[in-house]
């Protein structure tokens, strides 16, 4: 019994000192292992370092370019090397643009600087377009160019303040932990007050666009919820309506009610307009793996839907499926005259023929009778100036948006080789306005 | 001693749950799929004159035709994609792995598409379908406003813009309902309605955000301007 005892003891002591040693093993691994992750961490933030650094420095560089381009385009004498300069600043705007986002200072310290510079490069690049057609800048255009360049000098010269206290070795940037009330010390970086000037020009990126007015709606009168649902209803049609459900009120940027439906198998979301209970939008929360019917019959499905629904007989431009959900879209027709801005998106369900998705906002905003200008070209004048390396397959008159207005055109469907395009010659100036490329695979067409 | 053992059995199970648990991904093959285990499914077909040609290891429309016939004849969900019962009923075993990751790589149009999609199902994967679609639209409105980065990659990796950038979820892969999201949004739906921004009223700590105009709530998110 005491031998027993003894041994039991001795193992135990064994296992004691094993246990001590399998420890500190573990110890020098876990001091080794930490020595390691240390020194591959320092590695990686002076690698995220250079690479903020490296965007500082280069925003600087770009816009110091873009303030000498606006000087000298100032006093250019020839159209040629106008588009030089403002092709030049379109690049180094774009450039300008990626290096500040990577800056550590928070999306909404950058934004004031983010939207003079965008703005800048925009404007150049619409002007660089319009020198390309032929026309000479306004007087208005040099009154922009002027005060352009004055911010862009005054922005660059804050900028290499900027960049003298960070190379003295100011903790300008403190990573991850800025603090957006100390964003004064960092002028003209992220001065929200900083002067830029008001551009009056509507270009893509210009303000006027989010808050764009509902031409289809102006002088509807409001209606209630209980209309705004029967609205609805009768839009969805009751046959397999399950449940309708208020959901609250938006304002998406237009006052709307929503809701929530059940449509047979599909459940949906939907937006109702207060002006005048227009549907604005259905979206299929459920997922259709199932595909039954082809994408034509599933066109004419969704083509017979807008013409009872009062959208008259809509032109597909184009359709794409993802599983058993087909996505065409259709644009409104006046006279022939195909109108781009006003496009619906309906969405058919493959199983079994279902209208499971809408997107009217475009069309809500723009649909109103037009007058259509009568063109300057003829047909077969806007066919002649495609690209020579494009063999034209037709013509048709269509109105198109671009930078806030609306232009006739003729959309000219060409070839070249097995590649299809649109050309959209504009009907009154002959101008090239847009060349799109038309990409059809199994899943539909696509237009870039 | 008998503490010791299980405590050696503990740590051999975990070992064994560690090397094993890659393989416990449910492999799903579907148009678009690609690699060893179409071709696999590709081959049984043949054999079984379900499809004609040869074996390529690309799940096409012909593969999924294929598939579709062989899911009727034997009484099986007709789905045209090849989950574990349709496996089982060829006498395949998928391997797994991989085949998840490339399976949600269908419908997929654009490298755009794909980020965003990412973005969606790390942002918002618990919120509804239109919640989904929401985020994705603040995404695509950023672009288009003056005050954000002009593409869809400037916009998602602008610094601090975020959180899923920052702590690495947007590298997770995401389902087919936010690729299904992401797309709607490119196609031009937006219950938004132009939004700028959104926040988790009971999560976010940022003073400045709660400054913005609310325009809509979906789900756990605040949309504003």
């Amino acid at each position: 019994m005491n031998e027993s005892y003894y041994v039991a003891n001795v193992r135990e002591r064994d296992w004691g000192r094993v246990l001590t040693i399998a420890l500190a093993a573990l110890l020098a691994g876990v001091l080794a292992f930490s020595a390691a992750q240390t020194a591959k961490l320092k590695a990686a933030d002076a690698r995220i370092a250079a690479v903020v650094q490296k965007a500082f420095y280069e925003t600087c560089e770009l816009t110091e370019g873009m303030s000498v381009n606006f000087r000298k385009l100032l006093v250019a004498g020839e159209r040629g090397q106008m588009q030089a300069l403002l092709n030049d600043i379109t690049l180094q705007s774009q450039g300008a643009l990626s290096n500040l986002a990577l800056l550590p200072l928070g999306q909404e310290t950058v934004a004031a600087t983010l939207k003079f510079i965008n703005q800048a490069g925009d404007f150049a690049g619409a002007l660089s377009v319009r020198l390309g057609n032929g026309e000479m800048p306004e007087e208005s255009d040099f009154e922009t160019m002027e005060s352009l360049s004055r911010s862009a000098a005054a922005f660059s010269v804050g900028m290499g303040r900027l960049l003298e206290r960070y190379e003295r070795g100011e903790a300008v940037f403190d990573g991850e932990g800025f603090d957006p009330s100390n964003a004064e010390s960092l002028y003209p970086l992220t001065n929200p007050a900083a002067e830029y000037p008001a551009l009056l020009y509507d270009g893509p990126f210009s303000d006027g666009r989010a808050d764009g007015e509902f031409k289809a709606l102006a002088g509807l009168k409001e209606v209630d919820e209980a209309e705004a649902r029967r609205a609805l209803t009768a839009f969805v049609g009751a046959r397999g309506l399950e449940s309708v459900e208020f959901t609250g009120e938006s304002a998406i940027p237009v006052d709307c009610y929503e809701y929530a439906l059940r449509l047979g198998d599909y459940s949906l979301s939907a937006g109702v307009t207060k002006a005048g209970g227009k549907v604005l939008y259905l979206l299929c929360d459920s997922a259709v793996t199932q595909a039954n019917l082809t994408d034509a019959q599933a066109v004419d499905a969704a083509r017979a839907f807008l013409l009872s629904r009062g959208f008259g007989d809509m032109e597909m431009s184009y359709s794409s499926r993802y599983e058993g959900i087909l996505t065409v879209n259709f644009a409104a027709v006046q006279n022939g005259v195909i109108l781009y801005p006003d496009l619906v998106k309906v969405q058919v369900s493959l199983a079994d023929g279902a209208i499971i998705g809408l997107e009217a906002a475009n069309w809500l905003m723009n649909h109103v009778p037009r007058t259509i200008e009568v063109p300057a070209l003829s047909e077969s004048d806007a066919v002649a100036r495609i690209g020579g390396a494009l063999t034209p397959r037709g013509a048709r008159l269509c109105v198109i948006p671009e930078n806030g207005g609306e232009y006739l055109c003729y959309e000219v469907k060409a070839d070249s080789g097995s590649d299809t395009f649109l050309a959209y010659i504009d009907a009154i100036t002959g101008a090239e306005r847009r060349l799109m490329q038309v990409i059809s695979d199994e899943n539909g067409d696509l237009v870039m | 001693m008998t503490r010791t053992r299980w405590l050696a059995a503990l740590l051999a199970a975990v070992m064994l749950a560690a090397v094993l648990a890659p393989c416990a991904l449910a492999a799903v093959l579907e148009l678009g799929s690609k690699g060893s285990d179409v071709t696999k499914v590709q081959k049984k077909l043949i054999q079984w004159g379900y499809l004609k040609g040869s074996a390529d290891g690309s799940y096409g429309p012909k593969t999924k035709a294929a598939v579709e016939s062989f899911q009727r004849k034997n009484g099986l969900a007709v789905d045209g994609r090849v989950g574990p019962k349709t496996a089982a009923a060829m006498g395949v075993t998928l391997s797994g792995g991989s085949g998840g990751a490339v399976a949600a790589s269908a419908g997929i149009i654009s490298a755009d598409h794909r980020l965003l999609a990412r973005l969606v199902y790390a942002e918002a994967r618990g919120e509804t379908y239109k919640g989904q679609v929401a985020v994705a639209a603040v995404v695509l409105n950023r672009v288009a406003s003056a005050s954000f980065p002009n593409t869809i990659s400037g916009v998602i990796y602008q610094s601090g813009a975020f959180s899923c950038v920052s702590n690495g979820s947007i590298n997770k892969t995401p389902d087919s309902t936010a690729i299904r999201a992401a797309l709607d949004a490119l196609n031009g739906w937006d219950p938004t309605g132009g939004c700028l921004y959104y926040y988790n009223p009971k999560a976010t700590k940022d003073k400045w955000i709660r400054t913005r105009t609310v325009k809509t709530v979906i789900g756990n998110h605040y949309f504003a301007v």
